[in-house]
């Protein structure tokens, strides 16, 4: 970063290279949709181009580049609010929008090996959970799993004390674990997603 | 309403604070958050307490899950296509910078400011010209006003003169400043 800060276009592009992956998986988690994310993460790195000449050297990166993004995605979410879009993420979203799970389940159960089909209503399941929790839970959840940020860097990122992060995410957990309890008991769809899986059984169900 | 009712909610309400300080101990154990002597606590417990031990077992297995989440690849092309995105964004801001500083335009609002600025300073003078008249005439006679009662006990105005010649006026003043 010291070296873009001192107009290094090679140094932008190596590190737009590191980050642009992770910054959009962040992104997709929060607003649900890859194209929308990608945006997003490209907005992130505008801003960051911007504001090189106010980076310090004693600060670390990360927590800098989330601070940023967090600040992208609560406005982008405050916009989406805005235009009635919300709930983004407990629908369907990049190629799977356009397949509904069942779709996917019965194309795919010709096609694919039984584990793919379980990792796929897995991951539809784990999804429409995330979307259940507030945006702070969510993105205090995807800082932590998938950078391994510790608290204090996420309290740094998110600009909230430490221990709003300890409450924060204890939260975040306990929901997220009350949601996926049944599926993981018994196997039992949560009820975001089962909801999803009627409405779009009885669309099918109408259309033939 | 029997006293066992009314005692049921305060119940809930700090058995749901136990629970809520279990979990964040809970979280912050498997966070790796806890300082020795509370994880040795929590191991502790943990041992003991089989609806502690489903609780971390729960937790965990819903965090495993979050595996399943989509992660992006990285991208050459996306690469490619922010970096030419922000220098997009970056040329057209050097050049409204530019627009804005250019020489004709610079000159032109340095001109605007001189002429406003002489402006203000003379509107300034006149007004303090022709409206600090009757201030300045006050301030000239200041003196005189303020022992205008004495003044007038005095009839004749040379006498004053004379006795001011003397020195009378001085020696009053040194004994008035002792």
């Amino acid at each position: 970063m010291l070296q873009v800060r001192d107009d290094n276009a090679a140094a932008f592009e190596e590190l737009v290279s590191r980050y642009q992956a992770r910054l959009v998986s962040i992104f997709e988690n929060m607003v649900g949709r890859r194209s929308m994310a990608e945006d997003l993460a490209q907005e992130v790195f505008l801003r960051i181009y911007r504001a090189r000449k106010r980076y310090t050297a004693g600060s670390r990166f990360s927590t800098w580049l989330y601070r940023i993004a967090h600040n992208v995605a609560s406005n982008a979410r405050r916009s989406l609010a805005r235009r009635k879009e919300v709930n983004l993420v407990a629908q369907s979203h990049g190629e799977l929008s356009a397949q509904p799970l069942t779709h996917m389940v019965k194309e795919a159960s010709g096609l694919m090996p039984t584990r793919q089909i379980d990792q796929i209503e897995r991951a539809e399941i784990v999804r429409a959970a995330m979307g259940s929790l507030n945006d702070r839970q969510r993105m205090a959840l995807l800082l932590s799993k998938f950078e391994g940020m510790s608290y204090e860097e996420i309290a740094q990122s998110m600009e909230l004390s430490v221990s709003a992060i300890k409450s924060l995410l204890s939260r975040a957990r306990v929901n997220l674990k009350d949601i996926l309890a049944p599926y993981i008991q018994e196997g039992i769809l949560p009820e975001s997603v089962g909801e999803t899986l009627n409405s779009t059984e009885d669309e099918e169900g109408g259309e033939s | 309403m029997s006293s066992q009712d009314k005692e049921r909610p305060s119940n809930e309400l700090l058995n749901s604070e136990v629970s809520d300080q279990d979990s964040q101990q809970l979280v912050a154990y498997l966070d790796g958050e806890l300082d020795d002597q509370s994880s040795r606590d929590v191991e502790r417990r943990l041992s003991d307490d089989p609806e502690f031990r489903l609780r971390l077992q729960q937790l965990q297995q819903a965090w495993d899950l979050l595996d399943e989440l989509p992660l992006a690849n990285r991208d050459e092309a996306f690469t490619r296509s922010t970096v030419e995105f922000v220098t997009l964004n970056a040329r057209q801001q050097l050049a409204e910078t530019k627009q804005w500083i250019k020489p004709g335009k610079g000159k032109t609002i340095l001109w605007r400011l001189v002429i406003t600025l002489l402006a203000t300073g003379l509107g300034w003078w006149l007004g303090d010209w022709y409206f600090g008249q009757g201030h300045r005439e006050i301030l000239r006679d200041i003196e005189v006003i303020s022992e205008f009662d004495q003044y007038r006990l005095t009839e004749e105005f040379e006498f004053l003169e004379k006795l001011e010649q003397s020195g009378v006026f001085d020696k009053e003043g040194a004994s008035d400043e002792e």
